[in-house]
């Protein structure tokens, strides 16, 4: 019982280089093997349990009541607000609606409204909730390390003369308001140069269309439109600027309603699968550096030209497939963000030549600013050379993130003023003179512009919790204004003397009309130009020592940003499902070549960067190549941020930022000998035979549409029926556009006051999420077929866990739900030892009771904070069904269809999960799951699950083996 | 020794005749001891002395629900409008108070506690009496639109110079009104006064053609009130 979660540093902060990578003995037999600890630790659990229920049964009305001076005339205590604002990453918005409980935020959903949402958001904008309450977010300015005042800072530095060799570095920036600022900035400080960094880097984007076209352009994807999609390594689905949009897009395409649908064909070349290529048709293990030579090869199959790169047996097959299916259908190339130039000019030429441009690809101006201007390396040349006077950083942290090569750390000493601002302090900010509380856009007024070019509003839902400036504001005070105030500065722009249209456009969230329309651009490609292109690459060394790493930013914290964030540190990873922590990636064969199996430690060596990371075995990655997730192993974060994985920044090339080749950066990949158990939530990912998750090939599911019905339908039994009394709830999932990205497991969790356990939990199996996503993989010769199952309470009707509750704290509701009453339980666990579906969690510990006090804020009040000692699981979002029908009672109607939306389903980018009552007739829930190829998982126990899955249908190319 | 001469004899009795009691009430006493520690503790919690109920909780202002509710023929949705619209009936905001009493009684010793509230901008800080515990999920709103009186719960507060639970919220309590068959009997005990001034557009509602035509539905299901 040593493990208290009160501290979710998992490992020891320090230098990765120096300190030991993980504590000793974390290796050793988990204590949840000793029969004896857990027999005490139930003992003590149900103990207490059962005296805290006493007490609370006993507890007096000690309460107080302390209403508002004045009440605001939009505020009724109880009635929760929504508030439509948007959350930028990277330059691009993304349109939310978020829930506010007596003026906290609480819940952070999509906006209907929004082009790059359509109502689904992905995890991080799940997550990004529980930043505006860290504890540790600072509260107020320092200078070195020592209070002042943020406005007598942000005055003197609105009263500054005009400033030499004063930069800028921010992160890509789309707002129209800060375009403004940025110019009034250089007006008055006519030197001032604005330098543009990510770790996660677009600028190969631009490149390759401004090689092509000219001039940097953003291509828009219509994938809705597109019945062959070719992925080079672009992980569309889910880490991409538009991957919510695109999801819903690709899903709308993809799904079958009758076997007769045309489905759309999708092929991935990609390293290591990624949520896309778990979806793909056709998945092609490649390394980065080979996808250059797949595109070119497909560029001269469709311009029937002779074929001269040097491919494999499996390559060569793989894109004649690829190409011959592009000519065929209407067709759609994508490359991957972090590919070079030439891969998206290739992309783009490939485009062209099968007549997609203007019909699933068009092109915009690129919504963020100034897109291919000044980066990291600009800035440290001018450092170097001694041009930097005053450095402003905004956000970014490249003293963590930039590669070892450029030893950002040293340069960042040479300027004599530093300025940064971020939302909470980090390894860069730590290192600069002035450090100035950025808010967090739940508190901040702006403006900013989505993938496509729609202009969303940022407005805050709560007043900044501590001393703090936004950005615009910040960029005004250096173009002189004294009191800087962003909500201003957007009247000014945006109200228009028109008190009601701004009124309606913070309602809305977006400028209507605002996006741009897309065009395509005549190319401009010189002969000589075209030739480089398409001409082979070098070959590269073959030997067993030339190995490749591909760098690609973590599903669950990005590029490090979101690593304070622990709903994201212990969501589990689509595709390893390994949580608090990274690891080396490798194919079988290459683990098999080094020696390593899951969990060994191999040491990493780039040129003079050397990184030790425990090795995870993943099928269906590319040979001699290993895959390295950033954004771990902070150093100088927040507590939960610091020493969780390892940093594997520095092993990035300066040339190649996402991949390193071994013959040009000297990589080497060595066992140590140790072990060190990551935390995982899934050890098994086969179905062992049993058909747990059905799939089948179009081909198959043409030929015998009704392939599950061995899945579904009623046995005999002999207990009675529970289906009675209307309204019926059930759930739909299509396992067939899951793309496993985890945004429902982190809404579940921000909805339902789920906690976090810490990475030794979870190595005990303690993870609280009552919603998880299994993942199987089979094995089809020459590739793995994935299928992501969300796996939450399936709602039994004739539930097993209902018969065993010594208490009757589970129960069966009229309307088909299967209930949980924690107040009730005694913490006995029959019911989770009963349950097939292992979707009830115990709450080992206190997990709810350290909460500090700004975190406490995020609860949902309309959801029990459940205590030590009691079992919990997935209500179907009862609070939401229970608040519609009070509605609905209230004004004497039923409750319509689409009126009740589980967390989970309103998260779905793809709109996989789908809720609703049965008696509605006509909803996707209910049409859905009259198809054939429906099925109840683990049928043959007869449980009747409310819950049904649709099995999924891949579409493989027949000549493909 | 003959026979006759034995049975002659008279055996005083081994024990007296009142050990018969004694032994009966032993057996007695012994059952209750028995059942005591499952007894007490259910007697405990239903009476009032756990329930909190009739306590005339002391507030920070001597507000008199009398005065206000009887003479002065305030609704109770004046103040506490938000039963209506929430889940929460709660207190009036201390502007409520003051958009009368900045007109009336405005010099009142008695409202030197709202005055202040209200111009340093600082919470009254009210006892609460009547709680259901945080694992209950009440619902104002849905109650009063399907017609239940204030009364029916809190007795009649227009009655009582300081505020105090009459019922005793327990989730027995609750159930009695939710599993009640419709219209078969009021839910309001007959022996309460009728409210004399309060919200009661509600008196004869549980009649069996209104409740029919308002589908009062009692629902029982656990997770009605425990989510």
């Amino acid at each position: 019982m040593t493990h208290r979660p009160r501290d979710l540093r998992v490992l020891p902060a320090g230098d990765p280089a120096e300190d030991p990578e993980f504590p000793p003995g974390v290796d050793e037999p988990p204590s949840e093997l000793d029969r004896r600890a857990v027999m005490k630790l139930l003992a003590a659990g149900a103990g207490l349990a059962g005296l805290g229920s006493i007490a609370a049964c006993m507890e007096a009305p000690s309460k107080r009541i302390m209403p508002r001076v004045v009440e605001p005339p939009e505020l009724t205590p109880g009635v929760p607000l929504e508030y439509a604002t948007s959350m930028v990453l990277d330059g691009f918005a993304t349109g939310l609606v978020v829930t506010a409980h007596e003026a906290r935020p609480t819940k952070v959903e999509g906006n209907p409204d929004h082009p790059a949402s359509l109502g689904a958001t992905n995890q991080l904008h799940q997550a990004s909730i529980l930043e505006l309450y860290d504890p540790d977010r600072p509260r107020g300015a320092l200078e070195a390390g020592v209070p002042t005042s943020l406005e007598a800072l942000l005055r003197s530095i609105a009263r500054r003369a005009p400033m030499p060799g004063l930069w800028f570095l921010l992160h890509p920036q789309s707002s129209p308001l800060g375009a403004d600022l940025i110019d009034r900035v250089r007006a008055r400080h006519p030197t001032a140069r604005f330098a543009w960094y990510s770790a996660v880097d677009r600028r190969s984007v631009y490149q390759g269309a401004r090689r092509v076209f000219g001039r940097p352009l953003e291509p828009q994807y219509r994938f809705d439109l597109a019945d062959v999609i070719v992925s080079l390594d672009a992980d569309f689905l889910a880490a991409m600027a538009n991957s919510v949009r695109w999801s819903r897009d690709f899903a709308n395409r993809r799904r079958l309603r009758t076997p007769e649908d045309r489905m759309s064909r999708l092929y991935v070349a990609e390293p290591c699968p990624s949520p896309t290529g778990s979806l793909a048709d056709a998945a092609l293990p490649a390394r980065p550096a080979e996808i250059r030579t797949l595109a070119a090869a497909i560029l001269a199959r469709l311009e029937g030209r002779a074929d001269d790169h040097a491919l494999s047996p499996r390559h060569e097959r793989w894109t004649a497939a690829a190409a011959a299916d592009l000519r065929a259908g209407r067709g759609l190339v994508v490359a991957g963000d972090r590919q070079p130039a030439e891969v998206h000019a290739l992309a783009h030429l490939i485009n062209a030549a099968i007549g997609a441009n203007g019909t699933t690809v068009a092109f915009t101006a690129p919504a963020v600013i100034d897109p291919l201007g000044p980066g990291l390396s600009e800035l440290a040349e001018e450092i170097r050379r001694g041009g930097v006077q005053t450095l402003v950083i905004v956000e970014a942290n490249p003293v963590y993130s930039a590669p070892a090569a450029l030893d950002f750390a040293a340069l960042l000493a040479r300027v004599p003023e530093t300025i940064c601002s971020a939302v909470t302090h980090h390894e860069t900010s730590r290192r600069c003179r002035w450090f100035i509380p950025l808010a967090h856009y739940l508190e901040s007024w702006g403006d900013a512009r989505a993938y496509d070019g729609t202009i969303s509003m940022i407005q805050p839902l709560i007043r900044p919790m501590y001393q703090s400036a936004t950005l615009p504001e910040l960029l005004a005070a250096f173009a002189g204004t004294e009191q800087p105030d962003t909500h201003r500065m957007l009247l000014d722009r945006y109200e228009h003397g028109d008190p009601l249209a701004w009124q309606r456009l913070l309602q809305r969230g977006v400028v209507t009309g605002s996006a741009p329309r897309g065009f395509v651009p005549p190319i401009q490609l010189t002969a000589g130009d075209r030739q480089a292109l398409v001409a082979p690459t070098p070959a590269e060394p073959t030997g067993d020592a030339a190995i490749e790493l591909a760098f690609a930013p973590s599903h669950a914290v990005y590029d490090g940003r979101f690593a304070g964030i622990s709903w994201l540190q212990e969501m589990p990873k689509p595709i390893d499902k390994i949580t608090w922590g990274n690891a080396a990636l490798l194919s079988p064969a290459t683990a098999e070549a080094l020696g390593v199996g899951d969990d060994d430690v191999v040491r990493i060596t780039a040129g003079k960067a050397q990184v030790e990371l425990p090795v995870f075995v993943v099928p269906g990655h590319a040979d001699r190549c290993a895959t390295l997730e950033l954004g771990y192993g902070r150093w100088a974060a927040t507590p939960t941020a610091e020493g969780v994985g390892a940093n594997v920044y520095p092993l990035r090339p300066l040339a190649t930022p996402a991949y390193a080749t071994g013959a040009q950066a000297g990589v080497r990949i060595e066992p140590t000998g140790r072990r060190s158990r990551l935390a995982r939530t899934q050890e098994h990912f086969t179905q062992y035979g049993r058909d747990l998750a059905p799939t089948a090939d179009l081909e198959t599911y043409r030929a015998q549409p009704d392939f599950t019905a061995h899945l579904w339908g009623d046995q005999p039994t002999w207990l009675p029926d529970k289906r009675h009394g209307t309204p019926q709830w059930a759930m739909t999932i299509d396992t067939m556009i899951c793309s496993g990205c985890s945004a429902c497991v982190v809404a579940c969790q921000a909805e339902n006051n789920v906690p976090v356990v810490g990475a030794d939990g979870v190595r005990r199996n303690r993870e609280m999420h009552w919603l998880r996503i299994d993942t199987y993989r089979e094995d089809r010769g020459d590739r793995v077929e994935y299928v992501h199952q969300p796996m939450l309470c399936q709602h039994c009707e004739m539930a097993p866990c209902e018969y065993v509750c010594p208490v009757y704290a589970t129960q069966h509701s009229p309307d088909g739900l299967n209930e949980m009453i924690y107040n009730r339980c005694i913490g006995t666990r029959f019911c989770s030892n009963n349950c097939p579906y292992k979707v009830r969690r115990f709450n080992f510990f206190d997990y709810t009771e350290p909460t500090p006090a700004p975190l406490r804020l995020q609860y949902n009040p309309n959801v029990t904070v459940r205590a030590r000692g009691v079992m919990e699981k997935c209500t179907y979002c009862v609070q939401r069904i229970r608040s519609a029908e009070i509605r609905a009672r209230k004004a004497n109607r039923e409750i319509q269809p689409g009126e009740v939306v589980t967390a989970c389903q309103q998260a779905c980018p793809t709109g996989a999960i789908q809720f609703g009552q049965l008696q509605h007739e006509g909803t996707e829930m209910v049409e859905r799951r009259k198809q054939a190829r429906h099925y109840a998982v683990l049928h043959d126990l007869d449980t009747r699950p409310r819950t049904a899955y649709l099995a999924k249908i891949s579409n493989p190319n027949p000549r493909l083996p | 020794m003959p026979c006759k001469s034995l049975c002659r004899t008279t055996v005083s009795p081994l024990y007296p005749r009142w050990s018969n009691t004694v032994y009966r009430a032993a057996i007695c006493l012994l059952v209750l001891m028995l059942a005591s520690p499952i007894v007490l503790p259910m007697l405990y919690v239903r009476s009032t002395y756990n329930t909190n109920q009739f306590v005339p909780w002391a507030q920070p202002i001597d507000f008199d629900h009398r005065h206000h509710v009887r003479d002065d023929g305030i609704e109770c949705l004046y103040c506490h409008g938000s039963a209506e619209r929430s889940a929460n009936a709660g207190v009036p905001a201390t502007s409520v108070c003051m958009g009368c009493h900045t007109q009336i009684w405005n010099q009142s010793p008695l409202l030197e506690v709202v005055r202040r509230s209200y111009f340093s901008g600082t919470p009254i800080n009210w006892k609460r009496v009547h709680q259901v515990p945080d694992f209950v999920y009440f619902n104002h709103s849905v109650h009063v639109a399907r017609g239940i009186d204030c009364v029916t719960c809190h007795g009649d507060v227009g009655a009582m110079a300081r505020v105090e639970q009459v019922q005793p919220l327990t989730m027995g309590w609750c159930l009695d009104c939710h599993r009640r068959s419709q219209g078969t009997s009021p839910p309001r005990p007959p022996a309460l006064p009728a409210p004399t001034n309060s919200w009661s557009a509600s008196v004869g509602m549980f009649a069996k053609p209104v409740a029919h035509d308002r589908d009062v539905t009692l629902l029982t299901t656990c997770t009605a009130c425990h989510r």
